[in-house]
């Protein structure tokens, strides 16, 4: 018998966990988080295993890091501890979707990771302060119902909020579902814990803001169609625009890839040379936040050069729709015309006012249904109302928005603006590929008329080659099994109230005003779960800020994270592999114990919700909630129940391999949208919109823009980049993923030589990174890949790995009126040696 | 019997050094902190990451590299104790952590700088983790990429040639001309990391 030797654990470790508790006393290093042996000896007792015999056990689950992959994986378990989990190994011709990264390999340190949260603690000192005392669940229950039940009488529901993110994508019996993309048609999550807690509470939900601009406007608004992914191979053409397939849509990268050995070409448009701009033809760096003015540029181009598809603009967008001076279109009850009648399926006839257009085959106008040559341009005039397409309204909106304008404006050549306009105005079929790179300001939710404008003009859509977003086209390589059906009545109660959803971009100026929508809004309690607001959402530093103004702050996560340390109580919530659960789609198995006193958020609400008198809110065990979900006659059927998941984890399908399916317009008018009638804000809190809130314009970002008075005092565009080793903070305090991703153990800004000459700074030098609203200081690396006015800085990590402050709380929140975006890069910030 | 001779093909035109071949590498070896067999590259700029060339005009590339499993080793010359060798039946280059004496000979022989002395190992986790089946690590040898050879004997696939999504990394028989590396060696132009050293590496790499 070979036995196996004491492990020495690094000073690394130890370091990272003494930092944890640093402020502390010894009653908070005793408490809560996991502890490391710190004496440098031996720190476990010797175990005898015998060598190659281990007794390991698989179990398979899918990597909850929210990157967008959802990886599946396989652990190993040994003597009850995760030894090891790696993506799920695709065979054959599956192989193609063979999904994993780097940070799936490392989830075992994300269990037994120096961070944990391992027991209940409440805040001792001052917010921030790191005075843990580890108390009972049954004190941090009673104080938090205490805490609702004084806020819901004193305040009402509505002062009582749950700050929701993307942190615990599992979400039925934990975590919560981050997103709400339109506030006010608010969809039932498939969470039980957090739907039946909300519906009966009528608290406030803080809905997460990121990458909303498109979720939302491109998405939910404008309803840009995407094809899959494998239709990828018959392109000619991608405009990687705000996208990073390389690191950040990896299963996009594969067919990228077979597309470019077939001879597509690749330019990339980004202020960063990122890994996939070295591998295009041609890298475009354009400056952050002017990528409308680019758009723009390219359609004026294209018109002017006579490159347009003039058969798709007439006939497949809503160009030729006729606008009246109030937005509205021009409808066939406006010119005395019948409505369109349509028999559905079941025989009954649908009357549509349809939109008009002028058809120059019969020189009438008519339904946009009927007409075979709908003119684009040149229409003033219908039936007495003065009109004007919705092309000509949008030239004229754009007509400014020249090559020279876009060139001074985005910081590149003419000859770069004139080539990408030739590129994309001759070479078809071409697809962009953006992704959520490109809506990080405050204008960014314009640029989805923008691409769809493009897109009308060349025909790059609705065709096998072309698209105008890539969507999520890497979720569409899945091939486990759904659930045939899935039975959602656990997700109502009798006595709902409703709850309002407000974008948590706002959170910060309602706090401070203590108003909303012109009405007094007190918030009083925030119970943030699988959210890390001071790290993830826009200007940590005044998030953090506005919790000195609320009474009570609550944080249930599995880490340690930059918001919980600013909570007044934090609870310990069971990682993925330590809880069975259910995300809609696949089970994820429970492999091993529980760390600590850890324990899934349904069980934390249970108690919380008896203590507040709603004895009968979760009235079944958390087993058969997930059976009353799945135990459908159909899933028993199809082999898709409980007890199917339970033992398999993932289901696997058949495979079959696809060659891309091409995807239609699929909003009312069937047409490519790059107009809107009604400009539908996400937040409704009485702002009003003009012309150009209706069609393409540009107007520059809120603070990071050429000309911004900012930038007298803080030159450098400041930042982010959606790498393949951070998603989000979910991989914070990784060592493993440290030796890979950090500069000598730290993580690290970068800035171009000619800016780091300016300041006297090398690679390897400590630099702090200001502005008013904070500051961060980290190693520099030099680089001649990025604009020489753009600095990056790293997002991923959290406060206590920097050597002071948080590259977070040099943002500020400045949603946008239409979307509440996120937009954390817009921001100016200066550099110096510290 | 038909002799084996294993090598690899790595192709730069589609790898990114995502480090996924590489953390399972280290996870499925259970490396030492700051111990890895195998390394994401970048080439251009002297960091990780950074360009080539006057910006906007930059290149960068992209490979992995480990030990090379060459067909004239140099680090075999060397080893006073026979802990370095080349497997008979396939050509692994092996190194034996309960022969070697820590001499570290092989270190200064190897051009490809892809061996690493163990002195002092340390862990953050506080058990064993990865293949646990796999020898322990010993202080005061050297380690090298072992071409996943326990995995190979069990009929199973290197750990780093399991997760590579990209078509960036192929491994297999050298000789055996209906092999993938054969068939992508026969097809492509191909180099070897520094061919003037006569060290003749069975890992090639796609020209860019």
């Amino acid at each position: 018998m070979k036995k196996l030797k004491a492990r020495k654990l690094s000073r690394r470790s130890f370091l990272k966990s003494a930092t944890l508790v640093a402020g502390g006393t010894a009653l908070a290093s005793a408490a809560g988080c996991a502890s490391v042996d710190t004496s440098g000896e031996e720190s476990s007792p010797e175990a005898e295993v015998p060598a190659g015999k281990v007794e390991v056990k698989k179990y398979y689950n899918y990597c909850r890091g929210n990157c967008g992959g959802s990886c599946p994986l396989e652990a190993t378990v040994a003597d009850g501890k995760i030894v090891r989990t790696k993506p799920v190994s695709f065979e054959g011709e599956a192989q193609v979707y063979q999904q994993g990264c780097i940070k799936g390999h490392t989830n075992p340190l994300r269990l037994y990771a120096t961070n944990r949260i391992l027991h209940p603690m409440k805040q001792t000192g001052e917010r921030g302060s790191d005075n843990w005392e580890e108390i009972s669940w049954d004190e941090a229950t009673t104080i938090i119902a205490e805490k609702f039940k004084k806020a819901q009488a004193e305040y009402g529901p509505a002062s009582i909020g749950f700050w929701q993110g993307s942190g615990n994508t599992a979400n039925l019996l934990g975590g919560f579902d981050g997103y709400q993309f339109d506030n006010n048609n608010r969809a039932p999550s498939t969470g039980i814990a957090q739907e039946r807690f909300l519906a009966k509470s009528g608290a406030t939900i803080w809905s997460a803001c990121h990458d909303i601009a498109q979720l939302y406007f491109q998405g939910t608004v404008l309803q840009a169609p995407y094809n899959s992914v494998e239709d990828f191979l018959n392109t000619k053409l991608f405009l990687v625009w705000g996208a990073n397939p390389t690191d950040a849509r990896r299963s996009q990268w594969t067919y990228m890839i077979k597309a470019k050995d077939a001879g597509a070409k690749i330019i990339t448009i980004d202020p960063q040379f990122t890994n996939t701009a070295a591998h295009s033809d041609k890298w475009v760096p354009v400056r952050g936040g002017t990528d409308g003015a680019l758009m723009l540029a390219m359609a004026n181009y294209i018109v002017d050069h006579d490159m347009i598809d003039e058969k798709y603009l007439s006939t497949k967008s809503v160009a030729p729709f006729l606008i009246k001076d109030d937005m509205s279109y021009v409808r066939l009850s406006d010119l005395d015309l019948e409505p369109d009648k349509s028999k559905g399926a079941d025989g009954n006839v649908t009357e549509t006012d349809s939109p008009v257009v002028w058809d120059e085959d019969t020189e009438s106008f008519v339904s946009h249904l009927a007409a075979t040559k709908p003119a684009y341009t040149g229409i003033t005039e219908a039936k007495g109302i003065q009109v004007q397409t919705v092309f000509d309204a949008t030239m004229e909106e754009i007509k400014d928005f020249t090559v020279e304008y876009a060139a001074e404006e985005c910081g590149i050549p003419v000859d770069d603006v004139v080539e990408l306009a030739e590129l994309y105005g001759t070479v078809k079929p071409c697809y962009i590929i953006n992704s959520w790179g490109l809506e990080h300001y405050y204008n960014s939710w314009r640029l989805y008329y923008d691409l769809a404008f493009l897109a009308s003009l060349t025909g790059n859509a609705q065709i096998s080659g072309a698209g105008y977003q890539a969507g999520f086209s890497d979720f569409a390589c899945s091939h486990w099994a759904s659930p045939a059906t899935i039975n959602r009545e656990d997700l109502f109660i009798e006595d709902a109230q409703s709850c309002k959803v407000i974008s948590s971009e706002r959170f910060v100026e309602i706090v401070e005003s203590g108003k909303w929508a012109g009405e007094d809004f007190p918030v009083r309690v925030v119970y943030i779960a699988g959210a890390n607001p001071v790290h993830s959402c826009c200007g940590g530093g005044y998030i953090r800020d506005a919790f000195d103004k609320v009474d009570f702050v609550c944080v249930a996560d599995t880490w340690m994270t930059d918001s919980a340390r600013y909570a007044d109580l934090v609870l310990p919530v069971a990682a993925s592999w330590e809880n069975e659960d259910f995300n809609g789609g696949w089970m994820t198995q429970k492999a091993v114990e529980p760390a600590g006193e850890c324990r899934p958020d349904i069980d934390i609400l249970r108690d919380v919700a008896s203590k507040m008198g709603y004895d009968d809110l979760y009235t079944k065990t958390n087993e058969e909630y997930l059976r009353t979900l799945l135990d459908t006659p159909e899933n028993i059927e199809a082999g898709t129940a409980y007890d199917d998941y339970k033992a398999q984890g993932i289901i696997w399908k058949n495979f079959t391999p696809s060659d891309g399916n091409v995807v239609p317009e699929y909003n009312q008018y069937q047409r490519t949208q790059f107009y809107l009638e009604v400009v539908p804000p996400r937040d409704i809190y009485g702002q009003t919109f003009g012309r150009h809130d209706h069609m393409p314009f540009y107007e520059h970002a809120y603070e990071a823009y050429p000309g911004s008075p900012v930038a007298e005092k803080y030159p450098l565009f400041g930042i982010s980049y959606h790498d393949n080793y951070q998603a989000q903070s979910l991989f914070a305090h990784n060592a493993w993923l440290d030796e890979f991703r950090s500069y000598e153990g730290e993580p690290f800004m970068r800035l171009h030589t000619q800016a780091a000459e300016e300041r006297g700074i090398k690679t390897g030098d400590t630099v702090r990174v200001f502005n008013d609203h904070g500051s961060v200081t980290l190693k520099a690396i030099v680089t001649e890949g990025i604009r020489p006015d753009t600095v990056f800085l790293p997002h991923g990590w959290q406060g206590d790995e920097f050597i002071d402050g948080h590259p977070q709380f040099l943002q500020v929140p400045c949603p946008d009126p239409v979307t509440s975006n996120n937009n954390c890069n817009d921001y100016l910030v200066e550099v110096q040696k510290a | 019997m038909s002799m084996t001779r294993y090598g690899m093909v790595l192709n730069p035109n589609h790898c990114v050094a995502c480090g996924s071949c590489a953390m399972a590498c280290k996870c499925e070896h259970d490396t030492p902190n700051s111990v890895h067999y195998l390394e994401p590259k970048t080439t251009g700029g002297d960091v990780m990451f950074t360009p080539a060339g006057t910006y906007p005009d930059v290149t960068m590339g992209f490979y992995t590299l480990g030990c090379q499993h060459c067909e004239n080793p140099a680090c075999v010359e060397v080893c006073p104790v026979g802990a370095t060798y080349k497997r008979e039946e396939d050509g692994i280059v092996i190194q034996d952590t309960e022969i070697c004496i820590g001499c570290k000979s092989c270190i200064a022989a190897c051009p490809y700088g892809v061996r690493t002395y163990i002195e002092d190992p340390q862990w953050v986790l506080d058990f064993r983790s990865g293949d646990l089946s796999l020898p322990e690590h010993k202080e005061a040898t050297v380690e090298k990429c072992t071409f996943c050879v326990d995995r190979i004997d069990r009929g199973e696939t290197p750990a780093c040639m399991e997760v590579c999504r990209f078509d960036a990394r192929a491994w297999g028989d050298l000789d055996d001309p209906d092999s993938e590396v054969s068939k992508l060696i026969a097809t492509h132009e191909v180099e070897q990391l520094l061919s003037e050293q006569g060290t003749n590496p069975n890992v090639y790499l796609i020209k860019a």
